[in-house]
């Protein structure tokens, strides 16, 4: 007896490049874009809110984890690139537009993202950890002590115009980005950029002698991620429309750090899942505050022990399995 | 004349913090980012059973916070990080699950004792004359404190059975394993021994900032950089950069700007990761592939 295949099997390079592969995920995809177009006609406002959250935040979380998780380089400047796109784009939305102005947060976010990489080219693992942190406490300082940039003690508002205000407007943006640079990442990563990352992951002293230049290409990873996370800021503030330093402390970087590392390092449908989960629970349990990073704390460690591929290898141990369904 | 002497008093305080970043990284190759949180757990049971107990008891007390923060730690590596390890977890992995710790202990020390910080009185007040020049009781206490818990710390490490075990499990895990070395048992007590001194600077500490389940990160951030100038594997260079680190930071807060004193820091971590990423005592860091 022929066995059926369950899954078209990848033949070509093209194959790979694809992203919708089958029939099957093509009905999937259309199912959850129809989804959160028609969202806002029965969804409450608070549902909104957080989902348009999560969408801005999950845009960072990818830009962080072709970083952390393909190129293996761990860094904590998550805030401090969140905090740089977000007063870039404070500073600039009233004299340039909202478009260039988020283009400019992302590219200025970029530039910076260059400079804090040079050190990369030395250090790996937890001390590149410790020294990009201390970025982001250089930055936090830099805008809690300087008030021409934060606005003060009163913090800073955020102008809206530009015919994009109501939330609702603003959660058909962000859609429309989150969108966007979830096919740009998913393409980077299947492009040769996206193997030279994995191979500087495995070991970079290898992928040097295979010929890669490993200096041009960590530093790629960060201008990369710190693009996006610098356009996530840029949208994070629009969104709220204020602007206080407290909102980019370093607990904002762990936040995004537990997000990958809960959605899986190293998959880009990952980082949407970990986003929601760390976005959602503490809104959920808005009551039980104190709780929430329990939560986190516990899911990290059952991620790193059973599953270090995080939600995302749930996920594909719960398709695999309906696949094969009578077979295990 | 007196940042001179502020700045070797910190530099102490962050030597506690910074040996045993060194001891748990030497032992499993693990950075320890619950390393600052074990400490605080200790000051604040310290704290708990000084309230209780009153001031008169405060010796007992601050023996109390020692055992306590070394005590979770212990039991913290026996139970999680030794499952992991065994389950083939990589170094990293355990790293990225001390933030996990660091999370839990600082949401318990919120539930427990509630987010608002708590002053502590310091130990002594006023100051005494030596050789002319004017130095605080309280400088004289946390010299005496780090220079004796560093001595005992060293013939500990260099006399005892305990201590030579330790210094094989280092150097060697499967081989001090095979040679009947009870592996599980000491590396869970080299975590609880680095977070019992880590918890001696937290209480030494607590007088100088108000006490709450942050407040060691900073000093943790501090000794951390101490530990990469002096080379984050050796014990006398953890020493010896917290010292350069503590001057460093009350000099430039003296003379410079207050404001910037952790960039500043920073910066002199970063310089140094640069120029001798294995520090000055370090053995130089080769790769294999």
């Amino acid at each position: 007896m022929k066995l059926k295949r369950t899954t078209k099997m990848k033949t070509d390079y093209v194959d790979d490049l694809r992203i919708i592969p089958d029939i099957p995920a093509l009905i999937f995809t259309i199912a959850f874009t129809t989804l959160f177009i028609i969202l806002p006609l029965f969804a409450s406002s608070r549902m909104i809110y957080i989902i348009t959250l999560i969408m801005i935040h999950s845009i960072a979380v990818l830009g962080q984890n072709i970083l952390i998780g393909y190129t293996g380089l761990i860094s904590f400047g998550q805030s401090g690139f969140l905090a740089i796109g977000a007063y870039t784009l404070a500073h600039f939305v009233d004299k340039i537009g909202l478009l260039p102005a988020l283009l400019l947060s992302g590219i200025f976010s970029g530039i910076i993202g260059a400079i804090v990489g040079i050190p990369s080219v030395r250090l790996k693992g937890p001390f590149l950890a410790i020294s990009t942190l201390g970025f982001s406490v250089v930055v936090f300082q830099v805008i809690l002590n300087t008030p021409e940039i934060s606005g003060g003690r009163m913090g800073m508002s955020v102008p809206k115009k530009w015919g994009i205000d109501s939330p609702l407007e603003i959660y058909y943006l962000c859609l429309f980005f989150t969108y966007f640079f979830y096919i740009v990442g998913y393409r980077i990563i299947k492009s040769h950029i996206g193997k030279i990352f994995v191979a500087i992951r495995e070991s970079d002293l290898v992928a040097e002698v295979l010929g890669v230049n490993v200096v041009k290409f960590k530093i790629l990873s960060f201008v990369i991620s710190s693009f996006y996370t610098g356009f996530a800021g840029g949208l994070y503030a629009y969104f709220f429309g204020y602007l206080e330093p407290t909102m980019f402390s370093i607990s904002e970087s762990i936040n995004i750090f537990a997000a990958i590392v809960i959605g899986g390092l190293g998959s880009v449908i990952g980082s949407l899942l970990g986003t929601a989960f760390v976005i959602s629970i503490p809104q959920i349990f808005v009551s039980l505050k104190e709780y929430t990073h329990i939560i986190f704390a516990l899911a990290i460690l059952l991620s790193v022990i059973f599953e270090p591929l995080g939600l995302y290898g749930r996920w594909l141990k719960i398709k695999l399995y309906f696949m094969n369904f009578p077979f295990r | 004349m007196d940042y001179i002497f502020r700045g070797v008093q910190l530099g102490f305080i962050y030597s506690l913090l910074a040996i045993g970043i060194v001891l748990v990284y030497r032992a499993t190759r693990v950075i320890n980012f619950a390393h600052a949180d074990f400490a605080t757990f200790g000051t604040f049971i310290f704290l708990s059973a000084l309230n209780k107990l009153g001031s008169g008891f405060s010796i007992l007390c601050a023996i109390l916070g020692f055992f306590a923060s070394g005590l979770i730690a212990f039991i913290v590596s026996y139970f999680v990080f030794y499952e992991a390890q065994r389950r083939g977890v990589s170094p990293l992995g355990i790293t990225i699950g001390t933030i996990a710790i660091s999370f839990f202990i600082q949401s318990f020390e919120i539930i427990v004792w509630g987010p608002e910080p708590k002053s502590v009185p310091s130990f002594f007040q006023g100051t005494i004359d030596v050789f002319g020049f004017s130095i605080s009781k309280t400088f004289i206490l946390v010299l005496i404190v780090s220079l004796l818990t560093l001595s005992v710390f060293y013939l500990v490490i260099t006399k005892t059975r305990f201590g030579i075990s330790i210094r094989a499990v280092s150097q060697n895990p499967d081989m001090s394993r095979i040679l009947g070395v009870r592996f599980r048992f000491v590396v869970s007590s080299i975590w609880g021994l680095s977070a019992a001194i880590a918890g001696i600077s937290g209480i030494l500490l607590a007088p100088l900032y108000s006490v709450d389940q942050v407040f060691l990160f900073d000093p943790f951030l501090k000794a951390f950089i101490g530990a990469i100038v002096g080379g984050i594997d050796s014990v006398p260079g953890a020493v010896v950069g917290s010292i350069i680190v503590g001057l460093a930071e009350s000099l430039f807060g003296g003379y410079v700007s207050i404001k910037y004193k952790t960039a500043f820091i920073f910066l002199i971590g970063v310089v140094s990761l640069a120029l001798r990423p294995e520090g000055i005592f370090g053995r130089e860091i080769k790769e294999r592939v």
